[in-house]
């Protein structure tokens, strides 16, 4: 996974707007699922999102941006280094100017409570219900859980 | 990209999909108590010049 | 139920004066039959005290999980400033977050008072997304042409993420193209009071429009929208976790001021009811005393 691939990282080049920005050096993370609240404007070093133009790093002093999370694996990295890794369904991000970063997704839990074998199941009972799919919306929606059974079998294994 | 766009859902159905499959791929032990976001009985009348007018068959999908 | 009991006691007061005119046997058996209806009131609203007292507990926990999500939710709205564009003709939408079922004092009328004087203001461009029956009961007789939608089977259960998308998704596909919105709610702050509060929501358009959105990196209008989608579902979301805790805390208050009107009356009552069992004995010794005087 080439996740610090993007060239949103590090907001330097905002160079032009920062007089007019109030950045702090702590990236505050409030990072909530609508099934349990993981940290709440907690300071971190870094975060690590999947979105649908692709993953990207979050440190301090990022550009403000908006994004739309994608079925994956977002990663968080504490103050004193500590990785831990979420999977989250799908949510938003937001980035704002004073360098807080709100991360909002409809179901996320650690990594390590995914079971492996129940997600090989669930890929192969979707992959079978998408190609007996009969219309656009059934294809769609058989197709959006393919998608997420296949990112849960990648960052279960 | 976006297959589902066209189909014609949001992403908030999206969502709802994805978050549900996430849910049935947990742990035993906490899956009994994820389905319970499974459930939602909201139904929903559209009311036309003050009278509600019942949709003649309510969609069952999320 | 409280304003029931509230009801029957002056009609207690009543019994009372009447079983001081006559003094009789009919009015014994009657305090009698009143005490024991009352006893079976304040059984049920002891026992409704219980379960909402359970429920609240329940509710409170979600919320105080629920709620860094609705803060984080409002975040970009709050710093973004959007601003509805005063130019283009005003279409107004009002989301109330109430819930089918009533007996919890004042939660749903407070949302429903709040609605009612915006709508006084503007009452053509206007239209109100009713969740819940109660606000839809409350306004369906003044505003009925005003309803959009009514969504019910809420709040036997509580509030699920599904619930909000499913109303997110119907406020988006209402075909009803809002410029600004306000989500009506109850916000709860301690198990003795809350506050009826509005947050704003936008439509796409509108947030397109503002100044502000330029600072924000890389935006296409693909992600704005699924991004918008996604927040007006949080926010729901957040606001019926607040709501439905207002509620629980209310219908515990109210439970137990009615547990406690019903014990009074049953005092005041089983007083009346000893004095006139009291005055029916005097009143046969009297009569058999004088009775034995006039024979002797």
């Amino acid at each position: 996974m080439s996740f610090v691939k993007n060239a949103r990282l590090l907001a330097a080049r905002g160079s032009r707007l920062a007089q007019n920005r109030s950045y702090s050096d702590e990236m505050k993370l409030t990072f909530a699922a609508a099934n349990k609240t993981f940290y709440d404007a907690a300071v971190v070093r870094q975060i690590d999102v999947p979105s649908f133009s692709g993953s990207f790093g979050i440190l301090a002093k990022h550009v403000p941006t908006l994004a739309v999370l994608k079925p994956g694996v977002v990663q968080v990295v504490e103050n004193d280094g500590k990785l831990i890794k979420f999977f989250v369904s799908s949510g938003s991000v937001t980035v704002n100017d004073d360098s807080s970063v709100q991360v909002l997704a409809e179901e996320a839990h650690n990594v390590e409570d995914i079971d492996v074998g129940e997600a090989r199941q669930l890929l192969a009972k979707y992959q079978s219900q998408l190609s007996s799919a009969g219309d656009d919306k059934a294809k769609a929606q058989a197709a959006i859980a393919v998608e997420v059974a296949e990112a849960l079998v990648k960052a279960a294994e | 990209m976006k297959i589902w766009r066209d189909a014609g859902l949001t992403y908030i159905q999206y969502s709802n999909i994805a978050a549900r499959v996430v849910r049935e791929a947990l742990r035993a032990e906490l899956r009994a108590d994820a389905a319970k976001r499974d459930i939602s009985h909201v139904q929903f009348t559209p009311w036309v010049n003050g009278k509600p007018k019942p949709r003649k068959k309510q969609e069952s999908d999320s | 139920m409280m304003q029931r009991t509230q009801l029957l006691l002056p009609l207690a007061m009543e019994a009372t004066v009447l079983a001081q005119q006559q003094r009789g046997m009919a009015t014994l058996k009657m305090i009698s039959m009143r005490l024991k209806s009352v006893k079976n009131i304040q059984k049920i609203t002891q026992s409704m005290k219980m379960v909402s007292a359970a429920k609240y507990a329940r509710a409170e926990r979600d919320l105080k999980a629920a709620r860094p999500y609705g803060v984080g939710a409002q975040q970009f709205f709050e710093k973004t400033e959007i601003q509805a564009d005063e130019k283009a003709e005003p279409k107004k939408l009002l989301i109330a977050v109430t819930s089918d079922r009533g007996l919890c004092g004042a939660v749903h009328t407070g949302v429903a008072r709040l609605i009612r004087g915006e709508l006084a203001q503007d009452e053509a461009n206007t239209k109100v997304f009713c969740v819940g029956d109660k606000s839809r009961a409350i306004l369906s007789r003044l505003y009925g042409k005003n309803i959009l939608m009514v969504a019910n089977e809420v709040g036997r259960l509580p509030p699920t993420f599904l619930d909000a998308s499913k109303i997110a998704n119907e406020v988006l596909q209402a075909g009803y193209d809002y410029t600004e919105g306000k989500i009506v709610y109850n916000r709860f702050k301690s198990v003795v009071s809350y506050q009826c509060s509005t947050l704003p929501i936008y439509s796409g358009a509108t947030v397109e429009k503002s100044e502000k959105l330029a600072v924000y990196d890389s935006l296409d209008s693909d992600v704005v929208k699924s991004y918008l989608e996604f927040s007006l579902a949080s926010l729901i979301f957040y606001t019926m976790k607040e709501g439905a805790c207002s509620e629980q805390s209310s219908r515990m208050t109210a439970m137990d001021n009615a547990s406690k009107n019903a014990g009074e009356m049953i005092d005041k009552l089983t007083l009346t009811f000893n004095r006139t069992r009291q005055a029916v004995i005097t009143r046969e010794l009297i009569e058999i005393i004088s009775g034995a005087a006039a024979l002797t």
